[in-house]
C-alpha cells in the first residue's frame, strides 16, 4: 500500500488498522530518537495517532503523503512537548532501553548500551542535524521528504546528514576505545 | 585539491542514495573507489539502522486498540472537523480538504457497522497552557532538575546579564553532585552554528550533597557578547544551559540543560505604535490585506486577512483549536525587514472571521523582534501562500 493510496482508500476501521500497523513504528521511532526516553515515547505517540484520528478530515493527499503528515503532527507533538514543559533536549539513560524479543538476553543489554551512547552522541549534535538524523533512521523519510519537512534544500539535508552521521561515528569510535 | 572537493562531493550524493536504501533494510556493500571515511561513515550508518527502537508488541496492540474504540465512536465525524466539511471546496487549496472530509465519513459508517457503537461526541480540546516565567527542565536523571531564570527579561546593550541556575533535587534520599560546580556553557541557539557557545565554565574539583528537596544555586555571568567578543544585535535571545558530565552519588548520567529568555532591546529603545493599512495587495489572483501593525516595547505583530477564491467559510463558529492542523500543514511565512535588516516572523496564526482568513504574526510562544524607535522603513514579506505563489510585499514607511 502506497502512502497515497492509503490515504485516499482509508474507508474503513480495517483499512485505519493496516495504515497503523504500516505507520507506528515509524513515528515511535522517530519520537523515541527525539525525546530518548522509551515511556515518554509511548505518551507521545498515543498523542499523534489520537490527533491524527481526530484530524484526518484535514489531510490532503495531494500536498503531502501520508507518512509525512503524519510525522508533521508527530514532530509538532514533540515540539509542543519541549515548549510547554520548557524541556530541552535531554536524555534518560534509565529509562532509554527499549527491549526486544528477538535477541538474546546478553545481545540486548549491549544493544542498549549502545543505545545509551547513541542518544548521548545525539544530543551533541546541533538541533537541525538531530532533526535530520531522527526523521531518517527513526521515521525513514527520503531526504527530499525531509527537505520539504524542514524547508532545507535535499542536497543541504544530505550535506548535514553525512556531516551528522560522521560525527556520530568519531563520538561512537571514542567511547568504544575508551572501554 | 579541485580533484579532492570533486570526490566529496560525489560521495555526498552516494552517501544520499546508499543511506536511503540502507534504511529501506539493504545490504549495502562499499566497492572500491571511496574514501575510508565514507566507507566508515556508511558502516556506521548501517549501525544506526539496528539500533532503531521499535515499540513494545504489547504497547502497539493497546494503542491500536483504543484507536479503533475511538473510531467506533465517531471522533472524526462529529464535532471537531465538522467546519471542514462546510467548506465550499474549489480551489487548490481546499480541495482535498472536503475531499477527505467525505472520507472521514465513509470512515464513521465502516466503524459503525464494524464495532456496532452509537457515535459520541469527541472530548473538549484542551489549551496549551503559557509558559511559565521559570524554566524547568527534567533531566536525564528523575532525581533532579534544573532551573534556570533572570532578574528581568529585558536588558540594555552592554548590561550584564545574571543568569541563576537551579539545581533542585526531587528525590526522598540525599544525592550527591558532582563534580561541583559541573562543566557549564551557555548557548545561543539564534547565533550560527560553531558560533553559538558565548560562555563556558570550567567544572570545579568539589562536589555537593543535596537533602529531600534542597537546591543549590550558581550565578552565570553573561556579557551579551558572542564567541567573538562582539556586542549582540538587539533582539531576542534563548541563552541555553548546557550542564555536562554531571555525576550524581558517583554516576555519569551525561549531560543535561535548561533555557532561559531574554530580550536585548535596542539602546534607542523600540518603536511603540499602531498602524492601521488595510492594504491589499493581489498576486497571481490571491489578494491579501495587510491590515494592520501593532509596535510594542516587546515585540511587533502583524496582521493580515485574505479570501482565497472561490474559499466558502464554515456556517457556524468553530473552535479555534481546529485551526493548527491547517497552519502545520500550510504554514504561510512571512518576514520583515526593517532599514534593511531582516528577520525571520515566522509561519502564521490562521483565524477565521467573515468571509475570509486573518493570519496573525504573532506568537506569544516566540514574539517578534521589536521595531527600533528610530527605523524609517518596514518591509513586510509573504511569499506564498499555499499553492499561490507570491511574494505579496508591503512596504510601510515608520517617519
Amino acid at each position: 500500500l502506497s502512502n497515497a493510496e492509503a490515504g485516499r482508500n482509508c474507508r474503513t476501521a480495517e483499512a485505519f488498522a493496516e495504515l497503523y500497523e504500516q505507520f507506528m513504528p515509524r513515528v515511535f521511532s522517530y519520537i523515541c530518537y527525539r525525546v530518548g526516553e522509551a515511556h515518554l515515547a509511548e505518551d507521545l505517540t498515543s498523542d499523534v495517532f489520537l490527533k491524527a484520528l481526530e484530524g484526518f478530515s484535514r489531510y490532503r493527499p495531494d500536498r503531502a503523503s501520508f507518512s509525512t503528515w503524519l510525522l508533521s503532527i508527530a514532530r509538532h507533538k514533540v515540539i509542543d512537548h519541549y515548549r510547554t514543559s520548557d524541556k530541552r533536549r535531554t536524555i534518560n539513560l534509565e529509562k532509554a532501553a527499549v527491549m526486544s524479543s528477538e535477541s538474546t538476553f546478553e545481545e540486548e543489554i549491549a544493544r542498549n548500551e549502545e543505545r545509551k551512547k547513541l542518544r548521548l552522541c545525539l544530543a551533541t549534535l546541533p538541533a537541525q542535524e538531530q532533526e535530520i538524523i531522527s526523521l531518517k533512521f527513526g521515521a525513514e523519510l527520503t531526504n527530499r521528504q525531509i527537505a520539504q519537512m524542514l524547508g532545507l534544500s535535499e542536497s543541504n539535508v544530505g550535506t548535514k546528514l553525512y556531516r551528522a552521521v560522521r560525527t556520530l561515528r568519531d563520538g561512537f569510535r571514542g567511547w568504544q576505545d575508551g572501554k | 585539491m579541485a580533484s579532492e572537493g570533486g570526490k566529496m562531493e560525489n560521495e555526498m550524493k552516494r552517501f544520499a542514495q546508499d543511506i536511503d536504501r540502507i534504511v529501506a533494510g539493504e545490504e549495502v556493500q562499499v566497492g572500491d573507489g571511496v574514501s575510508d571515511d565514507y566507507r566508515t561513515t556508511l558502516e556506521f550508518a548501517q549501525k544506526l539502522t539496528g539500533l532503531r527502537d521499535a515499540p513494545s508488541p504489547s504497547f502497539q496492540a493497546q494503542l491500536k486498540a483504543i484507536l479503533l474504540q475511538r473510531l467506533g465512536e465517531g471522533v472524526t465525524s462529529e464535532g471537531k472537523g465538522g467546519w471542514l466539511k462546510r467548506l465550499v471546496p474549489k480551489s487548490l487549496v481546499w480541495r482535498a480538504v472536503a475531499t477527505t472530509a467525505v472520507v472521514v465519513i465513509l470512515i464513521a459508517v465502516g466503524a459503525v457497522w464494524y464495532w456496532g457503537v452509537p457515535g459520541a461526541p469527541p472530548p473538549a480540546p484542551t489549551l496549551t497552557p503559557p509558559p511559565s516565567p521559570h524554566h524547568p527542565s527534567v533531566i536525564p536523571q528523575p532525581d533532579l532538575e534544573l532551573e534556570a531564570t533572570t532578574e528581568k527579561t529585558t536588558y540594555l546593550p552592554g548590561e550584564t546579564i545574571e543568569i541563576e541556575l537551579t539545581f533542585i533535587s526531587m528525590t526522598d534520599k540525599p544525592i550527591t553532585i558532582s563534580p561541583f560546580p559541573p562543566e557549564i556553557e551557555i548557548i545561543l541557539p539564534e547565533l550560527p552554528e560553531g558560533e553559538d557557545v558565548v560562555e563556558e565554565f570550567d567544572a570545579g574539583s568539589g562536589e555537593v550533597e543535596l537533602k529531600r528537596g534542597g537546591e543549590v544555586t550558581l550565578t552565570l555571568v553573561w556579557d551579551q557578547r558572542d564567541s567573538r567578543g562582539q556586542q549582540v544585535a538587539p533582539g531576542y535571545y534563548n541563552p541555553n544551559i548546557d550542564v555536562n558530565d554531571i555525576h550524581i552519588d558517583g554516576k555519569d548520567i551525561g549531560g543535561m540543560g535548561v533555557c532561559a529568555g531574554v530580550l536585548i532591546q535596542f539602546p534607542q529603545g523600540a518603536m511603540e505604535k499602531t498602524i492601521e493599512l488595510d492594504r491589499p495587495q493581489t498576486v497571481n489572483g490571491l489578494t491579501i490585506t495587510l491590515e494592520r501593525i501593532e509596535m510594542s516595547a516587546t515585540a511587533v505583530k502583524f496582521y493580515a486577512f485574505t479570501i482565497p477564491p472561490d474559499y466558502q467559510p464554515p456556517e457556524a463558529d468553530i473552535s479555534p483549536y481546529d485551526l493548527p492542523y491547517l497552519e502545520d500543514m500550510y504554514p504561510v511565512h512571512a518576514s520583515y525587514t526593517v532599514d534593511g535588516i531582516t528577520k525571520d516572523a515566522r509561519s502564521a496564526d490562521f483565524g477565521i472571521r467573515g468571509d475570509g482568513i486573518t493570519l496573525e504574526w504573532a506568537n506569544p510562544y516566540g514574539p517578534l523582534d521589536p521595531v527600533p524607535s528610530d527605523a524609517r522603513e518596514l518591509i513586510f514579506t509573504i511569499p506564498r501562500f499555499g499553492d499561490w505563489e507570491g511574494p505579496w510585499v508591503f512596504r510601510v514607511p515608520l517617519e
